[in-house]
C-alpha cells in the first residue's frame, strides 16, 4: 500500500477537525472552526432515558456525523458514506480506498482507541448507546470556491433553529433550562454521592478532550469569529463576545462543580447555585442566538429554517 | 513581547484561573488542543492546556471505576458472582452491552454472572468471553483475576489542584 501525503493538524474535535484535514487534503482551507460552524457542530441535549454507563447522556454538539451529512448537502460537495453490518467487507472497503490514496474518516468508539491500530476494527464495531457501526467517510467532490456567504449563515440558521426553536424540551435553550431544574434536585432524588457522580458526568462531558473547552461555546466563538472577518460582519462579532462569556460561565458552573466531587465546597457552592449558573449560561445563549437570528433576517435571500 | 502567565490570568473577561498543567494528566501524554481566549478576546487554539478541574472529574471517575472493582471482587471472593462480572467492570461494561459483543441475549449473559451457571458453562462460550476480554479462556475457568487493562491510578498525582 502506497503511503498518502496527508497533512494532519490536530484539533480539538474529532469530527469537524476531520472534516477540515480532508477539505484541507482536498486543496480546500478551511479551518476547524469553520468546518464546525457551517456543519452546524453546536448544540446542547439532556436525554436522561439514554444511559451511558448508568449515566445520563448530555451532550453539548450535534450527534456523530451531523457536520459530514451536512456538507455532503452543500452545493459542489459531495461525500462517500458507508455504514457496515459486516466487519471484513469494512476492512476490505477501507484498504481499498486507502489503495487509491484517499484519506478517509472513521467513525469509532473511543472506548478501544488506546489499542490503535491493532483493534480498530474493533473500535470502529464497538456496541452500546449511540453505535458508530463501521461508519465511512470521504469527499468524492469538492467546489474550488466555497461561497462563505451563504454556508455561514446556512450554518448559523441550523444551530439557531436546534438551540432556539425546538419544540422538544431537552434540546437548546430549553433543554439547559429542564437541565438546570433537575440538577437542584439530584441530591434529593439519587442522594450525596449518586448526585456528586452525575454532577462530575456532566463536566466530563462539558470538558473533556475533544470539546475545545467549555461544551464548544469557544469553538463556536472562534467559528463566530472567523466569519465576521470572512464577511465584514461585526454583529458577529457581538454574538461571539457573547458566546466566549458563555463559556465563562459554563467553565465557573465547572469549577464550582470540581469543588463539590472533590469534597471541598466553599462557602455558597450548593446545587442550587449551580442551577442558577446554568440558567445564567441559557439567558446568555438565548440572547446570542436572538442576535444571530436578527443578523440572518438581514441577509439577502437566505430563507431561517 | 511574552506576556506571563499571570497577565493572561488578569486579562480574562471573568478572571477565571486557566491552569497549565503537565500533559501527564489524563491523556497518558497525549497532548491536547483547546480554545482559549487571547487578550482581544480572539479564540485561538491552544496546544497542551488542560484545565484542572476536568482533572478532578476525571479522577472522580477512576475512583468510581476502582470502588466498583474493588466491590464486584470481594462479591466474587465470597461466591456471589462469577468472575465474569469482574471483567465486564474493568471493561465498563454491563450484560447489555456484553450480550451485544457476544450476540446473546442479555438473560443469557445475567446468567452466567452466577457462579453456579458460570462453572458449567461449554468451551465454545467461555472462548467468546476471553477474546472480547483479551484473557485466555484457562483464567476464565480458573476465576484468575488479571490486572486491568488501564492504569486506573492515572492522574493520581495532578488530583490535588
Amino acid at each position: 500500500m502506497q503511503g498518502i501525503d496527508f497533512q494532519h493538524a490536530q484539533s480539538a474535535h474529532c469530527e469537524s477537525g476531520v472534516c477540515s484535514n480532508l477539505l484541507n487534503h482536498e486543496g480546500l482551507n478551511v479551518s476547524e472552526a469553520m468546518a464546525f460552524g457551517i456543519g452546524g457542530g453546536l448544540f446542547f441535549g439532556y436525554f436522561p432515558f439514554i444511559r451511558m454507563h448508568g449515566l445520563p447522556l448530555i451532550t453539548y454538539r450535534a450527534a456523530a456525523g451531523t457536520i459530514f451529512k451536512r456538507f455532503s448537502r452543500m452545493p459542489g460537495f459531495s461525500l462517500y458514506r458507508k455504514q457496515f453490518r459486516s466487519r471484513e467487507q469494512a476492512v476490505v472497503e477501507l484498504d481499498e480506498a486507502l489503495s487509491r490514496s484517499i484519506p478517509v474518516g472513521l467513525q469509532t468508539g473511543v472506548f478501544w482507541l488506546p489499542y490503535f491500530p491493532k483493534d480498530m476494527t474493533r473500535a470502529r464495531f464497538a456496541s452500546g448507546a449511540l453505535a458508530p457501526k463501521g461508519k465511512m467517510y470521504y469527499f468524492t467532490q469538492v467546489p474550488e470556491q466555497i461561497e462563505y456567504q451563504r454556508l455561514i449563515a446556512d450554518g448559523i440558521g441550523f444551530v439557531r433553529k436546534m438551540m432556539l426553536g425546538s419544540p422538544f424540551f431537552l434540546i437548546g435553550i430549553k433543554g439547559i433550562r429542564f437541565l438546570a431544574n433537575r440538577l437542584e434536585q439530584w441530591p434529593r432524588k439519587l442522594g450525596k454521592d449518586n448526585a456528586d457522580l452525575h454532577l462530575g458526568h456532566v463536566v466530563r462531558m462539558q470538558e473533556e478532550i475533544g470539546t475545545g473547552g467549555g461544551g464548544f461555546r469557544f469553538m463556536y466563538a472562534a467559528f463566530l469569529q472567523e466569519s465576521a472577518e470572512k464577511l465584514g460582519a461585526p454583529a458577529l462579532k457581538e454574538s461571539a463576545s457573547l458566546l466566549t462569556y458563555s463559556g465563562d460561565l459554563w467553565r465557573q458552573f465547572a469549577v464550582i462543580a470540581a469543588r463539590i466531587c472533590k469534597g471541598r465546597a466553599r462557602k455558597g457552592d450548593s446545587y442550587e447555585a449551580m442551577a442558577e449558573k446554568l440558567r445564567e449560561c441559557a439567558a446568555f445563549e438565548q440572547q446570542v442566538f436572538s442576535g444571530l437570528e436578527q443578523w440572518l433576517k438581514a441577509q439577502p435571500q437566505i430563507d431561517i429554517r | 513581547m511574552e506576556t506571563s502567565f499571570w497577565d493572561f490570568v488578569l486579562s480574562r473577561p471573568q478572571g477565571i484561573i486557566r491552569h497549565q498543567a503537565s500533559e501527564e494528566d489524563v491523556t497518558g501524554g497525549i497532548a491536547t488542543v483547546s480554545y482559549v481566549a487571547g487578550e482581544d478576546g480572539k479564540q485561538e487554539l491552544k496546544s497542551g492546556i488542560m484545565w484542572y478541574p476536568v482533572n478532578i472529574v476525571n479522577r472522580q471517575a477512576w475512583d468510581e471505576i476502582d470502588r466498583r472493582v474493588e466491590l464486584t471482587r470481594e462479591k466474587i471472593a465470597a461466591g456471589k458472582m462469577s468472575c465474569l462480572c469482574y471483567y465486564m467492570v474493568i471493561n465498563h461494561m454491563d450484560t447489555g452491552l456484553l450480550a451485544k459483543y457476544t450476540g446473546q441475549s442479555r438473560l443469557v449473559v445475567f446468567l452466567h454472572t452466577i457462579p453456579f451457571f458460570f462453572k458449567r458453562l461449554g468451551v465454545g462460550t467461555l472462548q467468546k468471553y476471553a477474546e472480547i476480554f483479551a484473557v485466555e479462556p484457562e483464567d476464565l475457568r480458573q476465576g484468575r483475576l488479571g490486572p486491568p487493562v488501564y492504569d486506573t491510578s492515572q492522574g493520581k498525582q495532578h488530583a490535588g489542584h
